[in-house]
């Protein structure tokens, strides 16, 4: 599954602006953002509730459309696909970790992570071949044939996270991976994103925690939809507590 | 190995089916409503159908065997008849001949019959069966039924002498097809001595008009429906079956809606990894199918098994042989097929819903926003006018050549079309209902309110509501109608008729047989309590010649000139004072310029000798018929003044009719006695035929759709009220007393009730009317209010009852 860190972006979006209902009751969600993430880069995205983190996610994974600007994923433009292509593109290219997990709880942990190949029209023993090597890396071969409910909270976010990264995905996006986890649960989690980034893959996080965006080779500051700030945690744990996020 | 961007094939297909066959077991108590009712709807329908299947036939089996035609030929004679029958046989190719003659069985008021067939007749084998022994080979031998063997304490090896000749009885039979068809059977030698022969053949309509044998005089000839019995019969069931598994759809597509709801975070995640929204569709849908496939099996385990369980018992019942085996396989499979699709079908339509909804939407588990009710409104006035139209054309087709297909097609399409129209207001009158809400104390206007969120799943609630109840609405309005429509009935509940049995139409007895049928008469009027008996006289031309094989004379009678025919309006009878009274007329009334007075109307010709094909115009026209204003039907219809009857040169003679009146009504004892006697003296009764059937009719419809109803309800307020179980808890945490859940529950029920009230008589109605059934008068108000206050009433009362529970304090949010 490894990858060599080529740079190229994997997510470029370009002065995207999202708002929602009209008139007097319109709200602007995303104003003007520029983003670009590249193959093997980790990115956060951090600001206060309502600052549109989510909405910039849902946008850069296909899942919403925006209202104006541009949006390429692996270098192809969303704006211009159909709704099927965008979940062509999302069962083959992009991988969601959700905050609540997310698995189907009538599928197994290997039924879930094969999930998006099995759709893709991979024959289901190539898919579970393919989806217990995933698991495999992350320690949870044992418990690929067990349902979501008999995982504990870590080993649900575990399989969500394989599921991700199953096959040749070259984008992950995560929203508040950790959100529903403990500390230790939740560096788990940070450590096999950043795993899968050092493989090559673009990774796009949305945390509160200051402390999680530290494994980010950068960080972008949201308030009321616009970016305010961008930093490198390299910089020092204390360039976090930016004015965005301590407010 | 990529697919194309539209699915990934036959794999994705699998985990699509695979997914939603997990979920279905894993769910399965929420799905057990829609399993129970698909179950019950198999089950019923295949039961129903396996009876109709194998009782519906047996009557008409019983009578023509396996042909499609019989003749009788009565009091045949033995020197013509094995030239006719073999001119039968040449004109025909194959022909079933059954001798007849009737024999009294000593002891007992029954005839039987001394049958003469043979076992191996082309198609006499339904009708004719072996128990025991063996079949008579000889003029000395007999085979009997097991009522004759017990009625005469005889067996295989005794004698029977009922006919003046002494047989052996060598055998035990029956007719299959009428267990209590009780004869004995002799041997091919005894044909020549029949009273009557029964000749059946299988032939077109045409053939059969066409076969007119030398001295063919007295003949009778009956034909079987163009549809085998069994077929038209289960046909029918199935028709229901359809009409209730659309009911059952419509229940179960609220189920589905509130499945889909609860599943909408895993379908949005589903969308999330990259499934298409045929992908998402496919797995709701399944869900439906493999609903289906499980209530198909388990229906048909149970209604087969029912089946199995009752035949044996039928047989009594229907008074014929039942062949447990003898099931409609085909319609077993077209009622399990059906369910499977009413299945998939109720999970299509949410699934439709659910797979268009944004995947942001759905990951946040928010209900897709309720479809604008102008746009179902719109399409229900475009559907209902569509209806009307296709029903008005209907009204216009020429059907003076038979049923039209075309007129069936459109009444059908038409009719479907106002239901279906009527069916989508649900939405509009939801919305109307739930504009209510401010205006009502807090718990009903959470409950109105809800009703108006959850559109998708209460509308299809209120459908399955509004057509339960306008089925029965549909039928009560007819049957009141139709019950208006036959007037008063035959005759007075203190009323008979008594009449030689051995003759019917425009005959009366030979004088010889009256002073005989006068004593019975007498004799039942004894034994009624302060009866009295007024002896019908007819009008009878003395050159009148008799007919070959009647056992009377012809008399004077009214005919109605229609297309096919001369239709038959009854015998004229002479208007004697006494009969007059009875009309509350006066004597001079029948004979004022008026030639006949009559209660029919029509081209009315006088029939003075039984008409024949080729002269049906040639009968002389009644002039200025007067008005009779006959009550009950099996009045005389006709009268004439005795100047009238003078002047014509006709007489009065005995009609063997007698009209018997008591002061008070009579009893079921009275009846029995007067039949009693009126059999030993060869008469026949015939009492007031009550018109309870379409009352039952109407009174079963009210009940039974207010039960059908209030189980939808049940089922489907259940489920909306347990997708608000969240606002229940909270409702409690902050301190809202019972009453205010139960309040909840009623006002959810009573208001889904009533708006099912108002559009299934609503329905109801403009489908009727549509179909211009003008004459729908008397309403039937009492039945009409009943199903309008009765309903809405006892949904909220139960709703009020059932609904006190506390819930669980805490909730277990469902694990995605």
């Amino acid at each position: 599954m490894s990858r060599s860190s080529d740079m190229s972006p994997a997510l470029e979006m370009r002065q995207v602006s999202k708002s929602y209902g009209e008139g007097a009751t319109i709200v602007e969600a995303l104003i003007g953002v520029d983003l670009t993430v590249c193959a093997g880069e980790l990115v956060a995205i951090m600001g206060p509730s309502g600052s549109g983190k989510s909405t910039l996610l849902t946008i850069a994974g296909t899942l919403e459309d925006f209202t104006s600007g541009e949006v390429t994923v692996l270098g192809e433009d969303t704006s211009q696909m159909s709704r099927n292509d965008r979940a062509a593109l999302r069962r083959r290219s992009i991988g969601y970790v959700f905050q609540d997990f997310n698995l189907l709880a009538g599928l197994t942990a290997a039924e879930n992570v094969s999930l998006p190949l099995e759709l893709d029209g991979t024959r289901s023993k190539a898919a579970r071949t393919t989806a217990l090597a995933a698991l495999d890396e992350l320690g949870m071969a044992e418990r690929a044939d067990r349902f979501p409910d008999e995982l504990s909270g870590g080993e649900r976010q575990r399989v969500a996270i394989a599921r991700s990264v199953v096959g040749d995905r070259q984008l992950l996006l995560a929203d508040e991976p950790t959100g529903a986890l403990d500390s230790v649960n939740g560096e788990g989690v940070m450590r096999l994103v950043r795993g899968a980034c050092k493989r090559g893959v673009a990774g796009v996080i949305v945390t509160h925690d200051a402390q999680l965006a530290s494994w980010a080779d950068r960080v972008v500051f949201l308030r009321d939809g616009r970016v305010v700030d961008q930093t490198s945690p390299a910089a020092g744990p204390d360039s976090l507590l930016s004015p965005a996020t301590s407010r | 190995m990529k697919a194309s961007t539209t699915g990934g094939g036959v794999p994705a297909r699998r985990a699509m089916v695979r997914w939603a066959w997990r979920l279905f077991r894993r769910e399965w108590r929420q799905q057990v409503l829609i399993v129970g009712l698909l179950t019950f709807a198999v089950a019923a329908c295949i039961a129903s159908a396996s009876v109709a299947f194998n009782v519906a036939p047996a009557r008409a089996r019983a009578d023509f065997g396996t042909a499609n035609h019989f003749f009788v030929f009565e009091k045949p004679d033995p020197a013509t008849l094995p030239t006719k029958l073999g001119a039968a046989k040449q004109y025909f190719g194959q022909i079933d001949a059954i001798g007849h003659k009737t024999v009294a069985m000593p002891g007992t008021t029954k005839n039987i019959d001394y049958r003469v067939q043979d076992p191996g007749g082309p198609f006499g084998r339904p009708i004719l069966d072996l128990r025991s022994g063996r079949y008579p080979s000889s003029a000395s031998e007999v085979a009997i039924t097991d009522w004759i063997a017990s009625t005469l304490s005889i067996g295989v090896g005794s004698t029977l002498n009922l006919d003046g000749v002494e047989r052996t009885v060598v055998g035990t039979v029956e007719n299959p097809s009428d267990l209590n068809d009780e004869f004995a059977l002799l041997a091919p030698a005894d044909f020549i001595a029949s009273d009557s022969v029964t000749m059946l053949v299988d032939a077109n309509e045409d053939k059969i008009q066409g076969f007119r044998p030398l001295g063919d005089h007295s003949r009778i000839i009956a034909a079987r429906g163009a549809v085998p019995e069994d077929v038209a019969a289960a046909i029918g069931i199935l028709v229901v079956g359809t009409v209730a598994m659309f009911l059952v759809a419509l229940v179960a597509t609220a189920s589905f809606v509130v499945i889909a709801q609860r599943r909408l975070p895993q379908l949005g995640m589903l969308s999330a990894v990259g499934a298409t929204q045929k992908q998402v569709r496919m797995t709701m849908t399944a869900n439906g199918t493999a609903t289906g496939l499980v209530a198909a099996l388990l229906g048909s385990i149970v209604g087969l098994g029912g089946w199995f369980a009752i035949a044996p018992s039928l047989e009594g019942a229907v008074g014929a042989r039942i062949d447990p085996l003898n099931v409609p396989w085909w319609l077993i499979i077209s009622g399990m097929f059906l369910a499977v699709a009413t299945a998939t079908g109720a999970g299509w339509w949410p699934a439709r819903t659910m797979s268009r909804i944004p995947t942001v939407l759905g990951l946040s588990g928010r209900p897709p926003r309720p479809i604008p009710v102008r746009r179902s409104a719109l399409l229900s006035a475009g559907v209902i006018a569509a209806g009307i139209v296709c029903l008005a054309i209907a009204n216009r087709v020429d059907e003076s050549n038979g049923l039209s297909l075309t007129k069936a097609a459109l009444v059908l399409v038409g009719t479907l079309a106002v239901v279906a129209g009527v069916l989508l207001i649900g939405p509009l009158a939801i919305r109307a209902l739930a504009q209510l809400a401010p205006r009502v104390p807090i718990a009903s206007r959470l409950a109105l309110r809800d009703l108006g969120r959850y559109q998708a799943r209460s509308g299809a609630a209120l459908a399955a509501i509004s057509l339960a109840l306008g089925i029965p609405v549909a039928l009560v309005a007819m049957a009141a109608a139709a019950e208006n429509g036959k007037g008063a009935g035959n005759l007075s509940s203190s009323q008979l008729v008594a009449s030689f049995a051995e003759i019917d139409g425009p005959f009366v007895p030979e004088p010889a047989a009256v002073p005989k049928l006068q004593e019975g008469v007498d004799q039942i009027v004894a034994s009624l309590h302060g009866a009295t008996g007024l002896r019908l006289d007819a009008a009878k031309n003395p050159d009148a010649l008799p007919e070959k094989g009647i056992n009377g004379q012809p008399a004077i009678a009214i005919g109605v000139r229609v297309k096919e025919g001369l239709q038959d309006a009854g015998l004229v009878y002479v208007a004697t004072p006494q009969l007059l009274q009875k009309y509350g007329l006066d004597a001079s009334d029948g004979g004022q310029g008026v030639d006949v007075l009559t209660a029919d109307t029509g081209d009315l010709r006088i029939i003075v000798q039984s008409p024949k094909r080729t002269d049906l115009d040639g009968f002389e026209a009644v002039v200025s018929p007067g008005t009779l204003n006959r009550t009950y039907t099996s009045l005389p219809g006709a009268v004439i003044s005795l100047a009238r009857l003078q002047q014509r040169g006709w007489e009065a003679v005995p009609s063997g009719r007698w009209l018997i009146e008591s002061t008070q009504p009579l009893t079921s004892a009275e009846l029995s006695t007067a039949r009693a006697v009126a059999f030993r003296y060869g008469l026949k009764i015939e009492a007031r035929d009550y018109q309870t059937g379409l009352a039952k009719l109407r009174l079963g419809a009210t009940a039974v759709g207010m039960l059908v109803a209030l189980s939808v309800l049940a089922a489907t307020v259940g489920l909306i009220r347990s997708e608000a179980a969240g606002d229940l808890r909270t409702l409690t945490a902050a301190g809202a007393p019972r009453r205010a859940r139960r309040t909840i529950t009623a006002t959810t029920a009573g208001g889904l009730a009533l708006l099912g009230v108002v559009l299934g008589i609503a329905g109801a109605y403009l489908g009727l009317v549509a179909g211009r059934l003008r004459d729908l008068t008397p309403v039937p108000v009492f039945d009409l209010a009943a199903i309008a206050l009765g309903t809405p009433l006892a949904a909220a009362g139960l709703g009020w009852l059932f609904a006190g529970r506390e819930p669980a304090v805490l909730s277990r949010a469902p694990l995605d």
